[in-house]
């Protein structure tokens, strides 16, 4: 189907969001033409604005309002303890814990040469470089349990373990309040695999 | 396990079927083209939501249809349920059921095994190694609920690696990227050798025993997993992955010259040996016919062995085709323990049984 040249770009312009097909933008753009004018410039503008305002921490590479993080300013943190993840949302996730008291890095995502992200595209060298001082002396490698993921965690090791800094990895376990008979087969092999002395 | 009644819903030809079953012996005839097949096939997708003749999912569905069903009331010794599968091609989509409540995928599978004997399985023993490690892991997938998610992570593993080779090729990154992959690789690769050798070994004495019965003792079937020399059943996963990594090294060359990682499970084969000759090369048709067989009876055994149940048999035209001994060997060992179903097109061929079971005649979609 044809649409006029301004509709077909709005389509286009949504398709480019994760998990939105042809059908879905389509949807989505006949929905904002339907909206009155002050609402669709309001989302317009708010978009801009979040993409102009949003920057990431200098330091860690979280989300930031100013040029390092709420994580990294707050003093009372434990400086000798770093936690490397792959996304800003990891840390927040991980801050809702309110269990992990050292610092943050954010990677960008993780290795996957198939997308074509490698180590350059990532935020190692950063990595490297704030490690290299020697103040830390524990890195947690908590970057995903997939493939990829993984393939992160194990290339980071690689290259710090030589420096002498103690390198852990996050275990992969229970959901905890779940049930063993619930879990499933997968969940609870890899947990039977992480398992530990007692 | 016994699939005690079976409902199709616009699946392949069928545009509403019910059939109670048999509890030992289903037999389908019918001529050319007119949905015994199709039968065999729906109880394969309801065992697992997949087909044995096809990966595209549309073709279950009736022509000019949106969605298909099969639903079947399953026992076992442990009571009976009734789980059902549908297909939605618009969405793409497939919900499985049991009870009527929806679950996951993962939990479905491994309900109802089915094991399956078709004319292609013959090209088992002498076509690509592709098809007989397909075998294996299908076996294991049947009984490890795992499996298939290891192996999947694996092949994953192998994709990314195979790419990265190809861009070190193009001198795009440096070698450091590939060892980090290595690593991972191999703790993988000793996941699925680790299975699938155990496995292969238990089939291997089962299929022995059964060859040595349809040959009235005079060959002896011998079947051998070929990986690298160092890796037997029993090997220790530790001296595995060292000996992975070493051929790792060795290769490195090799395997940035051809862009492919050479080592690892995915290369590996399965060899069948009757009385000492690779059967790959000297194997006459009727002797791959009975190797074939033996490695299906081997197969009920082991998920038996790890189910503690039978599976259910399907036989897919190949049962008349057997000769007058094997046969009756086949219906001594199956008869009153295994549901079985054949499909074929006489009859009288096909009875060689004691029970007579239930005859269906299969014509145009609908079941007599
Ligand atoms: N999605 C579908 N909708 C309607 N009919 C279909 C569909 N898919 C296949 N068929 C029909 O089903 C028939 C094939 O059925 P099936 O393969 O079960 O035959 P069969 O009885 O096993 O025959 P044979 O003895 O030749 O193996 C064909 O006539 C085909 O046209
Ligand atoms: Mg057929
Ligand atoms: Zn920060």
């Amino acid at each position: 189907m044809f649409y006029p040249e301004p509709i077909a770009r709005v389509i286009e312009a949504f398709q480019k969001l994760p998990g939105v097909g042809p059908k879905t933008a389509q949807r989505l753009a006949f929905f904002v033409l339907s909206l009155p004018r002050e609402e669709v410039v309001a989302m317009a503008r708010a978009m801009v604005n979040a993409r102009d305002k949003t920057r990431y921490c200098q330091s860690c590479g979280n989300f930031s309002d100013a040029e390092t993080c709420f994580v990294c300013r707050d003093s009372r943190r434990d400086q000798s303890l770093l936690c490397v993840v792959q996304d800003p949302r990891d840390v927040l996730a991980l801050e809702r814990t309110r269990e992990f008291k050292g610092l943050y890095h954010v990677l960008g995502g993780a290795i996957s040469p198939i997308d074509g992200v490698g180590p350059d595209q990532l935020r190692i060298r950063e990595l490297l470089a704030r490690t290299g001082g020697g103040s830390f002396r524990e890195v947690v490698l908590a970057t995903n349990p997939n493939v990829e993921g993984e393939a992160t965690a194990l290339y980071i090791a690689r290259i710090l373990k030589p420096l002498g800094l103690r390198v852990t990895r996050i275990a992969h376990g229970l959901p905890v309040g779940g049930d063993l008979e619930y879990a499933d087969e997968v969940t609870l092999s890899r947990a039977m695999e992480g398992r530990r002395e007692f | 396990m016994r699939i005690e009644g079976l409902k199709l819903i616009h699946f392949r030809n069928y545009s509403q079927l019910e059939l109670e079953l048999d509890k030992n012996l289903n037999l389908f005839v019918g001529a050319n083209g007119q949905g015994k097949t199709n039968l065999l096939e729906a109880i394969s997708f309801l065992a697992s939501g997949s087909s044995f003749r096809t990966h595209h999912e549309s073709e279950f569905v009736f022509w000019g249809k949106k969605s298909c069903l099969v639903s079947g009331i399953v026992s076992k010794r442990f009571g009976k349920q009734t789980q059902q599968v549908c297909y939605e091609s618009e969405k793409r989509r497939k919900i499985y059921k049991n009870e009527g409540v929806l679950v996951e995928r993962r939990k479905y599978l491994g309900q109802l095994i089915p094991v399956l004997f078709t004319p292609e399985d013959l090209t088992l023993v002498k076509g690509q190694p592709q098809g007989r490690r397909r075998f294996l892991d299908e076996e294991i997938a049947k009984v490890s609920p795992v499996y298939e998610y290891e192996l999947g992570r694996y092949q994953q593993i192998v994709k990314q690696r195979n790419f990265l080779l190809k861009k070190y090729r193009e001198k795009i990154i440096g070698s450091q990227e590939i060892e980090s992959w290595n690593e991972q690789l191999v703790l993988q690769a000793v996941k699925i050798l680790t299975k699938r050798m155990a496995a292969l070994h238990r089939i291997s004495l089962l299929a022995r025993l059964a060859h040595r019965k349809l040959t009235g003792s005079r060959e002896n079937l011998d079947i051998n997993y070929a990986s690298l020399p160092t890796h037997q059943e029993g090997s220790h996963p530790e001296q595995i992955r060292q000996s992975l990594l070493e051929s790792l090294e060795e290769r490195k060359q090799e395997e940035v010259r051809w862009g492919q990682t050479l080592v690892g499970p995915h290369r590996d084969d399965i060899l069948f040996f009757i009385n000492g000759k690779n059967a790959k090369m000297y194997a006459s048709q009727g002797q791959q016919r009975t190797l074939v067989l033996a490695l299906k009876l081997a197969e009920l055994e082991y998920v038996k062995g790890e189910t503690g149940e039978y599976p259910v048999l399907l036989f897919d035209d190949v049962f008349s085709e057997l000769d007058e001994s094997r046969r009756r060997f086949l219906v001594e060992t199956i008869e009153g323990r295994v549901q079985t179903f054949i499909t074929g097109t006489e009859a009288e061929r096909l009875g060689n049984f004691r029970h007579a079971g239930r005859i269906f005649t299969v014509s145009r979609g609908e079941v007599l």
